[in-house]
């Protein structure tokens, strides 16, 4: 069952300097209203993964591994690969993440970085089949939050991408209805990059990239997913607060500028 | 109102057609709200009772009836349904779980006249416990005992609960030693079973 | 195989859609209120086939303790598909999307609670998702938003939902089960109309802002239609217990 969180002590005092600042629309970094933070990728450091990719924004750190193994596909899309994502907060990541089953965070962040990829068409799953019905490619993203500093959506999504498009999978062959694999790798087939843009709502004020003390100062956090042509692919608002649609409608028209240019930065690592 | 989003059901898209509440054109005359209706701007009325201001307006909090205080200018919304919450100055009905030297804390079943399933825990402190001075819980109430108390004060939440009064106190109330229902004889309890006597808080109506 | 099922179209000649709305069109909603003996306060909504039901319990004492917090009521929500709500049998156990669902459903009802006037408590939503045909998160929140209100419980407004999308190449709102799966886009909203304030908003599928924009508007103005529904239900139930001037409203929405 799903219910409101605690808020710490320590949160509530840093939350008054969160606000007080965003009143002036200022933020405590000194960064503007749509900076990000700084961006590391690093691709291809897990050698036994197909692809992995970890991505440090800010202080936030996200490890991504992209295992693909034989699997059976969806009876409703038996000429497709299947792809899936899944989230560990990892317990070193911040004093309070436990171990455990996922919880709703997990899963709610798992399920956005799920949509925008999906969405998106962003792994091309009809090239992923082997034989139709029986035998497809599984694409698992499994993405390990290594260190929490706010706005993992992206960290996670950002790190996802690199590591698919840096990701490989084994050539083939069908030899009298058995898969042989040899010894040789084919890239995985990436047709579109989507790039989640994350706003808090601290204030009166939209942030872009929030820190995790803008995050426990928001009322309501707004994602939303651009596409490589500039279409939106995914969205998601958490958070117990509202927005408006006026400020939805902003929001959309900056992560379609924003994405642009951390595209760049994706495209740029993943060569 | 714009129509452009339509509804196949029409007899829902006509009764939805329902005149909004006016009440300069209704004053004094009560008016069905939900939560959300708009009752007026702050340039006509204050915000009173079950209402809240924003934006400059004033909105409902509660399914209820609205009415113009014309005389105050203020408009107030009268809940047609309340929850079910221990409030100050409320009788309650209750059973003691845990009874230390100077708390006892207390299972609250009954609030007025409403059972309620999933009690709240209230607090009985000795000072609050009988008009005269006690020494120890244990000659006001004791684990398992029914009493009827009154909500003295439910500050940030914590229900604390007073005794003090003829009505109040133990209704009903077992023995310390062996859990028999205890007996009233001439001012003190008694149990039947192994003839303990026992000291309480009571009732005027104890064992009624 | 469900792929037989696929329409071949979703948008006819006439720019009707599978099951004969125009673009702009809802589908029939019933909604009626006080349904259930125990629960605090209660709702049910039938809106296409969904058929969804939802009981609110509280403000009451939270158990486990240590979830209490000191200046507010904590909001516990559960969604929970029924496992004969589907065409295949629904796996019981909670999902993924389970979880994520009443995550977003406790967001999209929080702002409207007064959980300030109830320190120390909880109140619990419970959503029953009987049987499911599309949209049965805002259904789910337009049920109960009527539980919460039928318990009695202050809030700032009725929270009203309706999901906008684009099918067969149209922005349309209030997506069936099959235009959601073979559709272009869903967007669910959730909106407490008369604050303008947004409290729920998801998307799948593939958007231009242009049609992002216009479905939000669409949705938007669902959400407004559906409270004037919401609004109706609770005066069915509840403007004949002492305002007898105008007569209580009959009809569906007793049925």
């Amino acid at each position: 069952m799903s219910a409101t969180p605690k808020t710490s002590g320590m949160a509530k005092l840093e939350r008054d300097a969160v606000l007080e600042l965003a009143s002036k629309n200022r933020r405590l970094d000194g960064r503007a209203l749509t900076d990000y933070r700084k961006i590391k990728i690093e691709t291809g450091i897990i050698e036994k993964a197909n692809g992995s990719a970890q991505v440090t924004l800010g202080k936030t750190k996200v490890m991504v591994g992209v295992k693909v193994q034989m699997g059976s596909p969806f009876p409703d899309t038996p000429n497709e690969g299947v792809q899936t994502v899944n989230v560990e907060l990892t317990p070193l990541a911040y004093p309070t993440f436990e171990t455990g089953p996922p919880g709703e965070n997990a899963i709610e962040l798992a399920r956005i970085v799920d949509r925008n990829l999906r969405e998106s068409k962003a792994i091309d799953v009809t090239k992923l089949c082997i034989t139709p019905g029986n035998k497809v490619f599984v694409v698992f993203v499994d993405i390990n939050v290594l260190d929490h500093d706010g706005n993992l959506i992206d960290a996670s999504t950002y790190a996802a991408l690199a590591a698919l498009m840096t990701g490989k999978f084994p050539e083939y062959e069908l030899k009298d209805g058995e898969v042989i694999f040899k010894d040789s790798f084919q890239p995985l087939p990436i047709n579109n990059h989507p790039v989640p843009v994350t706003f808090a709502k601290v204030g009166k004020i939209l942030v872009a990239d929030p820190c995790l003390k803008e995050e426990e100062a928001m009322s309501a956090r707004l994602t939303v997913g651009i596409d490589k042509d500039d279409f939106v692919c995914a969205m998601q608002k958490g958070g117990i607060g509202e927005l408006d649609s006026n400020e939805i409608k902003a929001a959309v028209e900056t992560a379609i500028n924003k994405s642009r240019e951390l595209r760049g930065i994706i495209m740029e690592a993943s060569k | 109102m714009k129509t452009s989003t339509r509804c196949q059901d029409r007899t829902y898209l006509a009764r939805s057609m329902a005149k909004p509440f006016m009440p300069e054109k209704n004053p004094g005359r009560e008016k069905f709200v939900v939560p959300g209706s708009k009752l007026g701007v702050i340039e006509e009325f204050t915000a009173g009772k079950g209402t809240y201001e924003t934006d400059g307006a004033i909105y409902s909090h509660h399914v209820g009836l609205a009415t113009t205080d014309t005389s105050k200018k203020a408009v107030s919304v009268v809940p047609k349904n309340d929850p079910i919450l221990p409030a100050e100055g409320q009788n309650i009905i209750g059973q003691v779980t845990h009874a230390m030297e100077k708390i006892a804390v207390i299972d609250i079943v009954k609030i007025g006249n409403k059972l309620s399933p999933t009690p709240f825990t209230g607090v009985l402190h000795i000072s609050a416990s009988s008009p005269r001075y006690e020494k120890s819980m244990s000659e006001v109430c004791r684990t398992l005992d029914i009493v009827r108390a009154k909500v003295a004060s439910t500050t940030d939440g914590i229900i604390r609960l007073m005794t003090v009064g003829d009505n109040l106190g133990v209704l009903k109330a077992y023995c310390s030693n062996c859990g028999y229902p205890l007996a009233l004889r001439r001012r003190l309890l008694k149990c039947d079973r192994c003839n303990n006597t026992e000291k309480r808080k009571l009732a005027d109506d104890y064992n009624s | 195989m469900s792929k037989e099922k696929a329409p071949e179209r979703l948008i006819d000649d006439s720019g009707l859609r599978i099951d004969g709305r125009r673009p702009e069109d809802l589908r029939p909603i019933k909604l009626e209120v006080g349904v259930l003996e125990n629960a605090d306060g209660s709702a049910f909504i039938q809106q296409g086939k969904n058929k969804i039901l939802v009981g609110v319990f509280g403000p009451r004492e939270i158990h486990p303790k240590h979830m209490v917090l000191p200046d507010r009521a904590v909001i516990r929500c559960r969604y929970r598909m029924a496992p004969f709500s589907t065409e295949e049998r629904k796996n019981p156990a909670p999902s993924r999307r389970e979880i994520e669902i009443s995550k977003v459903i406790r967001e999209a009802l929080e702002p409207a609670v007064m959980s300030e006037y109830y320190p120390r408590t909880v109140i619990d939503i419970f959503i029953e998702a009987l049987q499911c045909d599309g949209g049965t998160r805002c259904a789910g929140i337009v049920a109960a938003s009527l539980a919460l209100a039928d318990a009695g419980i202050s809030m700032k407004e009725l929270v009203s939902a309706c999901s906008a999308g684009k099918v067969g190449g149209q922005v349309v709102v209030d997506l069936c089960d099959l235009e959601d799966k073979y559709g272009e886009a869903d967007l669910p909203v959730a909106l407490m109309p008369n604050l303008s304030a947004v409290t729920l908003i998801q998307m799948d599928g593939k958007l231009s802002r242009e049609e992002f924009e216009k479905a939000l508007d669409m949705a938007s103005e669902a959400c407004r239609q559906i409270r004037n529904f919401q609004a109706e239900a609770l005066r069915h139930k509840y403007q004949g217990m002492v305002d007898t001037e105008e007569p209580p409203a009959t009809g569906e929405a007793s049925k």
